[in-house]
């Protein structure tokens, strides 16, 4: 028998809020309705979306510090569903990120003449799919809700159903992530075989005493196995290279908005999911992950960079980046299972915020581009573009420059906090790797800087911006510019999100 | 215990033996006329209307699909019907269950009613 938390209606507001939204949205999906009724959904998903964060930052604010509150639970009192800071933070992320990639759509829609009503159902319904993936607290809700996730994004990065790359991308990522999926319940089967329980808890207490037993050589095979299985899953989710492989595909295929938000949501989801199974379930284990993620994080950040470099397209070449970015917010993960305190986690939710702001800028400068037949996402389309649009060049060179991290934009403090979690956790190898390839990235970010600013491009007609997207433009700008003015206070509502 | 089942075994291998015998039997004695009619599928049957090697139109597919769709979700109510007694012996949630149960079916008929105006259930 499961047992409810007596006031679970108040406690996954949020959750029931957003369901009943993109309910709402499916139905209206199935109306014919001419473009205005599509116009007016995407004002009313940008409210609604609003409304669930409202919801959010009102539990976030309501509940004390460092206090897990089990929703679900069964009647031993193993949690299913859990309201802490950590989730609700996660939750912020995913709502902000789904709301600046919906704001920054309009335009795509307009220029691709693809309005549909499935496009707000569908993020909608990824959202909410994020959203128990930030609160789930056994191996199956959290797979409930990555499959939530996943099974909306993969619509979603297939909605250019016309185009080639746009289907190929996502038939790619539904194949590999069908696969993972797969080792994902796999690895459960294994994990539920050997402990006889989904949850997490549950799994820690078993490791921790098979260890204190007899070390590593104590877990049995069965067991080992599922573990890898899981945490290579997990590992594909957030596109950790050995298992990237879908991502430039499925970035450079997407509609722009589709791919800025694929980049940020899922990603702040993954690591959510990931932190959660990593320091609640496998913790006892830290003396073999450890090394199994250096080893990964070394590679994604290492690859990430050099990959980017060679790239011809923008989005594909914000794709390796975005792998990259991935690789640095591992390396925090990895900082706080060394040193286990928060410091990591902080500096990881830290990088996600301002990560939300950066990459969804540069996307929106390439969906900006996109018009008169044109992707506007090869490098050779910002050429002469400080000619034709000087605000839109100097937007697209602060995005450009707070992901590679120079000082005074919001991206280096993301790195900055990073590296000293990393630093105070002595892992000094990851430290020095992610200092360098943050150089070497600068080298690719400042080849469409470049383009932008040196190059004298062809005559092009106007660019047309549109109301939202010069708003969205415009509120990114100003938080990566200004963001280092308010670090204190964003640092210290991260700090709640505490795990341990 | 095993061995009672010795004559079915004996009886299986004997009728697989007489069939293979009177297959190779035919082919070694019988002989084959071909013509026009022997290499249709069916050589004494009804004339083809058709060849087999057609495209044939698979709008059928989304109904399938849809079938299938909700045929799961249908499975998906019978482990809740496996302890659906002794979830309603639990005073405490009781109305919870059969509330969470209506509202799964009802979030099914939203979709039925989805994939209806879509128009995917037409058959022209």
């Amino acid at each position: 028998m499961f047992s409810l938390h007596p006031s679970w209606t108040h406690l996954l507001t949020p959750e029931i809020a957003l369901l009943c939204f993109s309910i709402i949205f499916l139905v209206i999906a199935g109306l014919k309705g001419d473009k205005n009724l599509r116009k007016g959904s995407l004002y009313l998903s940008l409210l609604c979306l609003l409304f669930t964060l409202f919801f959010v930052i009102q539990l976030f604010v309501s509940l004390p510090d460092k206090e897990h509150i089990s929703v679900i639970s069964t009647s031993a009192g193993n949690a299913s569903l859990l309201i802490d800071k950590y989730s609700l933070l996660f939750k912020m992320l995913v709502i902000l990120g789904g709301f600046f990639s919906l704001l920054v759509s309009q335009k795509e829609l307009d220029e691709e003449n693809a309005w549909t009503g499935e496009y707000f159902a569908l993020i909608l319904f990824s959202i909410l799919g994020m959203m128990v993936m930030a609160s789930g607290a056994d191996l199956l809700t959290l797979w409930v809700g990555l499959e939530t996730m996943a099974l909306s994004i993969y619509v979603l990065a297939a909605y250019l159903r016309r185009k080639e790359s746009s289907v190929e991308g996502a038939l790619k990522y539904f194949i590999l992530g069908a696969l993972s999926s797969g080792m994902y319940l796999y690895g459960v089967s294994f994990i539920y075989g050997a402990t006889s329980s989904i949850h997490l808890k549950v799994l820690r207490a078993q490791l921790g005493m098979m260890i204190t037993r007899g070390g590593i050589e104590n877990i049995p095979f069965p067991l080992a196995f599922g573990l890898v299985l899981l945490v290579v899953s997990l590992l594909f989710k957030i596109a950790i290279v050995p298992f990237h492989f879908w991502t430039p595909d499925a970035y450079e295929g997407a509609t722009t908005p589709v791919t800025a938000f694929m980049s940020v949501a899922p990603k702040a989801a993954g690591f959510a999911m990931l932190g959660r199974i990593f320091f609640v379930g496998l913790i006892p284990l830290y003396d073999i992950l450890i090394p199994l993620l250096m080893l990964t994080a070394l590679l994604t950040m290492v690859w990430g960079n050099i990959a980017a470099m060679l790239q011809s397209n923008a989005k594909r070449m914000l794709a390796y980046s975005s792998i990259a970015h991935a690789g640095y917010m591992l390396s925090g993960v990895i900082a706080a299972l060394k040193a286990k305190t928060d410091e990591g986690i902080t500096a990881v939710l830290f990088y996600l915020f301002v990560y939300i702001f950066m990459n969804v800028g540069a996307f929106s400068v390439i969906i900006a581009l996109k018009g008169n037949g044109e992707e506007g996402d090869r490098m050779e389309d910002f050429t002469g573009l400080f000619k034709r649009k000087p605000y839109l060049a100097i937007f697209m060179t602060f995005f450009l420059l707070s992901l590679g991290g120079i000082p005074p934009f919001a991206g280096f403090l993301g790195k900055f906090f990073i590296f000293m979690s990393l630093v105070h956790s002595e892992l000094y190898l990851l430290a020095a790797v992610l200092a360098i390839t943050s150089v070497i990235s600068i080298y690719y970010y400042y080849r469409i800087v470049c383009n932008m600013f040196l190059k004298e491009g062809v005559e092009k007609p106007q660019i047309r911006e549109g109301f939202l997207l010069k708003s969205a433009l415009i509120i990114m700008t100003v938080v990566n510019l200004f963001l280092i003015l308010f670090t204190n206070r964003i640092f210290s509502i991260m700090e709640k999100g505490s795990i341990f | 215990m095993i061995e009672i089942y010795l004559p079915i075994l004996v009886m299986v291998l004997m009728a697989v033996a007489f069939a293979f015998v009177l297959f190779v039997l035919s082919y070694i004695f019988g002989y084959v006329k071909k013509s026009r009619t022997s290499l249709k599928p069916y050589e004494c049957g009804m004339a083809l209307l058709d060849e087999a090697e057609k495209r044939v139109s698979i709008r059928y597919y989304v109904v399938l699909l849809l079938f299938l769709l909700f045929d799961i979700e249908t499975l998906l109510l019978f482990p809740v019907a496996a302890v659906y007694k002794e979830m309603m012996g639990n005073l405490e949630y009781r109305l919870y269950v059969f509330l969470e149960l209506c509202g799964f079916v009802a979030i099914l008929m939203i979709g039925y009613v989805y994939i209806y105006k879509k128009g995917a259930l037409k058959w022209e």
